[in-house]
């Protein structure tokens, strides 16, 4: 089984409340399974949950000759946009949800616990996932909601050619190899 | 409290987009008092617009509550395996409609000043004199009640009012003068194209555009930023906003409105508008007493206030003798295909849809099919011109790999898009939502749409010639495509209100005056009897409305 389907995923969450031990995880299996909530009525990632999100989006976009997702504060971004957008909020949340349980079979806490080569395939089984599946579509809304901040940031992106506005200056070079662009 | 306002303009514009605007300037030029009412904002192309910031890939055209109408969709068709070609899909996220029935997405178009103008591309183009006689060659559509011939002046005043830069004169649309502007150098990611074209065995030529290739009338020339959908800061752009409205502003005979909202029209004695109601800015209902009435609301808008504006003179709605408003939407068939070239063309540089091939776009240019389609190079309107959607569309994959990617594919995409025909049928049409209002209490418009078994098959054979054009420029494997078979997404709408001589077969007459209501014009698409092999229809939308101006000057005299 490569993905988790809704109803099996909230069943197992609710066995977790009463067979887990674990703190973080073991809080938020009971207040999940505890209340119907609605998405309304959920508030924002609670830090826990942000911590899981901070580390997955510095997995995806991690530095090198640019800065890392954090670095650029897309994690903060992230943040004000799930604050108002239900939907993202709980794509993510189940997201995170799903992670930690994967954490928790592998005998860790939490999956900021796990070291990086675990969370890379934690990560990639999202990826790889049956479309449609909890862990596919927090990978994918991660993913995308992460590129859409980054690549914002003029730190993020520089290369010989490119404005990083395409006004003021335009290109009136347009019609020349790029290699010739002024 | 209703204010009445009598007197204080000889016509009365609904609307201030591509018709409305057009209208308004000609009808001023004629010392003719306007005043235009506009649902919508008035945007400031030096504020609004994000191209200048450096997350200015994060929205395309700016929004805000009052700048959409609302609409709703009714049940579209299911989707045949047999036509799994032509789904919507990217080689990351899959099938971009993964249901089995066609997705009712959105109806693209911008209330406020300028209207739809403000996000388009600009492309300016006259019809096809050969698509205005669908019906008697073809037995399709409807035969457009006036000629080519006939229009032609007035195309001629819309591309000098707009500065319209285009090629030389091609033998297919005749033209008694060139245009007011050289055309564009093409892009240097338009020359791979161009090839493509070449090897394919289309012909091709620069596109005419309402973008300036140099300063005129006080606008400045076009610096190739690349990003026209997003609104142009500079003004070079020929929105209506910047070239009719501007012109209309000036000569001090209109005045226009914002933020009002039409939501009646008041039927009189003798088969004539009285008036027109509306919400006012302040959310206040006023009424306009005039003496002659335009509407230019679009082919979605339009026939929705007509249907609406119910009395005992009209049951069914103003101008709905013919039980046709609404009736013979054609929407927009369009197809979108792209790959990564091997070199690094730059190609989120250059004026969008800079050439274009008109080669399939007669009615009977494809073989077995009737009613063309064009080409024409798409990155900008595909929005794949900037870091963003590069990393979320055509770079697989995360981490330091995908980073280095990003940066060596990026400039080199390649989209070719195509636009064809769209016939009339029964089962597409636009009437009122009877299950939501809007926020004044009025039935909003509701969309019906079936793709017939035509539409597929010209969606099929410009799939299949854009995979064609895109190997031959030289581009690897497709990494995204997609069109209007499994998703309804037009930009371009017709037909709502048809124009003809018979009054039992159209809404409007040549002169694009009511069959009925003696003082109550129509200066948008819906009039269109037919809407082109995939013409662009802004300025035909000009032409009209600027005759119509000159018909209602006439009538007064």
């Amino acid at each position: 089984m490569t993905g988790l389907t809704r109803r099996v995923f909230l069943v197992r969450g609710v066995l977790g409340l009463f067979l887990s031990t674990f703190g973080a995880a073991c809080t938020f299996l009971k207040q999940r399974a505890m209340s119907s909530l609605t998405e309304e009525q959920v508030t924002g990632l609670s830090s826990t949950e942000f911590k899981v999100i901070q580390v997955c989006l510095d997995l995806l976009i991690p530095a090198d000759d640019t800065p890392s997702a954090t670095t650029l504060d897309v994690d903060i971004q992230l943040r004000d946009e799930v604050d108002v957008n239900p939907q993202i909020k709980t794509t993510l949340r189940e997201g995170v949800f799903w992670l930690t349980y994967k954490a928790m079979e592998r005998g860790r806490g939490d999956f900021p616990s796990l070291d990086e080569t675990e969370q890379i395939t934690l990560l990639t089984l999202a990826e790889m996932a049956d479309q449609g599946s909890i862990e596919q579509l927090f990978f994918s809304c991660l993913r995308n909601r992460a590129f859409y901040h980054y690549y914002a940031s003029p730190s993020a992106f520089n290369i010989p050619g490119y404005h990083t506005s395409p006004q003021p200056v335009g290109y009136p070079g347009h019609s020349k190899p790029i290699t010739e662009q002024p | 409290m209703i204010a009445p306002e009598s007197d204080v303009a000889d016509v009365v514009i609904i609307g201030a987009g591509a018709g409305g605007a057009a209208c308004a300037w000609a009808l001023t030029q004629m010392n003719v008092r306007v005043v235009v009412l506009e649902a919508g904002p008035r945007f400031q192309p030096d504020k609004d617009y994000m191209l200048d910031k450096t997350n200015w890939e994060q929205q395309v055209f700016p929004t805000c509550s009052r700048s959409e109408g609302k609409y709703s969709f009714a049940p579209l068709q299911k989707l045949e395996a047999r036509h799994d070609s032509l789904r919507s899909w990217n080689h990351i996220s899959g099938r971009m409609n993964p249901e089995h029935v066609r997705y009712g997405w959105k109806y693209h178009h911008v209330r406020g000043v300028g209207g739809s103008t403000l996000h388009f591309t600009g492309e300016s183009h006259r019809m096809n004199p050969q698509s205005m006689t669908m019906s008697s060659r073809f037995g399709v559509a409807a035969d457009w009640p006036l000629t080519y011939q006939e229009l032609e002046p007035y195309y001629l005043l819309a591309e000098n009012c707009i500065g319209v830069a285009g090629p030389d004169p091609d033998a297919i649309r005749p033209r008694s003068s060139l245009y007011p502007l050289p055309a564009h150098k093409p892009a240097y990611a338009s020359r791979k194209l161009i090839e493509g074209f070449e090897k394919s065995g289309m012909s091709w030529m620069p596109n005419a555009r309402a973008a300036l290739s140099k300063a005129y009338d006080g606008r400045p020339g076009c610096n190739y930023c690349g990003n026209c959908n997003r609104g142009c800061p500079r003004r070079d752009k020929g929105s209506a906003d910047v070239t009719f409205m501007a012109h209309a502003a000036a000569s001090g005979f209109c005045t226009i409105k914002t933020l009002c909202q039409v939501i009646n029209l008041a039927t009189g004695k003798n088969d004539r508008i009285h008036a027109i109601e509306y919400i006012d800015g302040k959310g206040q209902l006023q009424r306009f007493v005039a003496p002659v009435f335009v509407l230019a609301c679009g082919a979605i808008e339009t026939p929705r206030l007509l249907l609406s504006s119910q009395s005992s003179s009209a049951p069914d709605g103003v101008a709905n003798e013919s039980g046709l408003v609404g009736k013979n939407l054609m929407e927009t068939i369009s197809w979108i295909s792209s790959g990564v070239h091997p070199e690094n063309l730059g190609s989120f540089r250059g004026l969008p849809s800079d050439i274009i091939s008109w080669h399939f776009n007669a009615p009977d240019a494809i073989p077995g099919i009737i009613g063309g389609c064009r080409f024409s190079p798409v990155m900008s309107e595909a929005n794949l011109v900037g870091p963003i959607n590069y990393a979320q569309r055509v770079v697989k994959g995360w981490g330091r790999s995908h980073k280095k990617a990003l940066r060596e594919v990026f400039g080199h995409v390649l989209s070719i898009g195509a636009i064809g025909e769209s016939l009339p049928n029964d089962h597409t049409y636009v009437d009122l939502e009877p299950d939501f209002k809007d926020s004044h209490g009025n039935p909003i418009a509701r969309i019906h749409s079936q793709l017939d078994e035509q539409a597929i098959a010209r969606m099929t054979f410009m799939a299949q010639k854009a995979r064609e054009i895109l190997h031959a420029s030289g581009t690897g494997e497709i990494f995204e495509e997609y069109g209007s078979y499994d998703m309804f997404s037009s930009t371009h709408v017709f037909g709502t209100a048809r124009m003809g001589n018979d009054p039992t077969q159209s809404v409007v007459d040549r002169d694009c005056r009511s069959h009925r209501w003696k003082n109550l014009y129509i200066a948008d698409a819906s009039v269109f009897p037919s809407s082109g092999g995939g013409e662009a229809p802004s300025l035909t939308i000009e032409a009209l409305a600027i005759r119509v101006a000159g018909i209602i000057k006439d009538k007064r005299a």
